[in-house]
């Protein structure tokens, strides 16, 4: 984990679900923008994986060691698990689906900072 | 737009998704204090662990279009959510670690005691449309 990483995720977690809930407030099915943006979200995601790796490789051990590989583990799965469940709801529902999806991002993200600590 | 009446469609999709979320992470907490803090707090997590069941059932129902088992799910939910929450606060010593329904789940922004609220609207509003449909 690190600060800029760590920021990056709330930012892009929080900027994705400010834009999918007005996507479903004015009727969209999901936009492809919105799509483009997740991608780039999980990138992140994948990149923090790595960072985690190696800080683990360098010796670095989480406050709570089992709650937050819990936590990265259901990081990783969010965005795609969202995308399964919108794919065939061609309405504001499945860009609400999204919505709760970037949301659970950010706030799985906090909690795997209060836990690394 | 005239909803379909099956669980899993329209209003129904992204409520399902919270159920998803709810079952994922409360199937992993359940799972790690079972394993590594039983004897800490073994009602709290015991209860942790009937709500992670519950989560599943109530996220498999909705996504294979099982009404009776989404109620039955829903209303065991709302009745945890209910009883935990108020046993938390009038009985402390048995609750030392928090459980999803701790609180009213309050540890979790109380989705835990609104979801189960929204759960029963959709379940009546899907069922009014499966017998106009």
């Amino acid at each position: 984990m690190t600060p800029v990483l760590l920021i990056a995720v709330l930012v892009g977690a929080g900027l994705l679900t400010v834009g999918s809930t007005v996507a479903a407030a004015l009727g969209q099915a999901p936009p492809r923008r919105l799509l483009q943006g997740m991608l780039g979200l999980q990138v992140v995601l994948l990149g923090q994986l790595a960072v985690v790796g190696y800080r683990l490789a360098q010796g670095v051990r989480p406050a709570e060691a089992g709650a937050f590989a819990g936590y990265l583990v259901l990081s990783l799965l969010l965005l795609p698990g969202g995308l399964a469940l919108s794919v065939d709801e061609h309405s504001r529902y499945g860009t609400l689906v999204l919505a709760v999806a970037c949301l659970t991002v950010g706030v799985v993200e906090l909690r795997m900072g209060a836990t690394w600590r | 737009m005239a909803l379909s009446g099956r669980l899993k469609d329209g209003p129904g999709r992204p409520l399902t998704t919270v159920y998803a979320v709810f079952a994922l992470a409360a199937s992993a907490r359940a799972g790690l204090q079972l394993a590594t803090r039983y004897a800490d707090a073994p009602v709290a997590y015991l209860l942790s662990a009937l709500a992670a069941a519950v989560y599943v059932v109530a996220t498999l129902a909705l996504l294979r279009d099982r009404p009776r088992l989404a109620l039955a799910a829903v209303l065991v939910e709302l009745a945890g959510v209910l009883v935990v929450g108020t046993l938390s606060y009038a009985d402390r010593a048995a609750f030392p670690d928090q459980t999803v329904w701790s609180g009213y789940g309050s540890g979790y922004g109380y989705v835990p005691l609104v979801l189960p609220v929204l759960g029963l609207l959709w379940l009546r509003r899907a069922a009014r449309a499966r017998r106009a449909g």
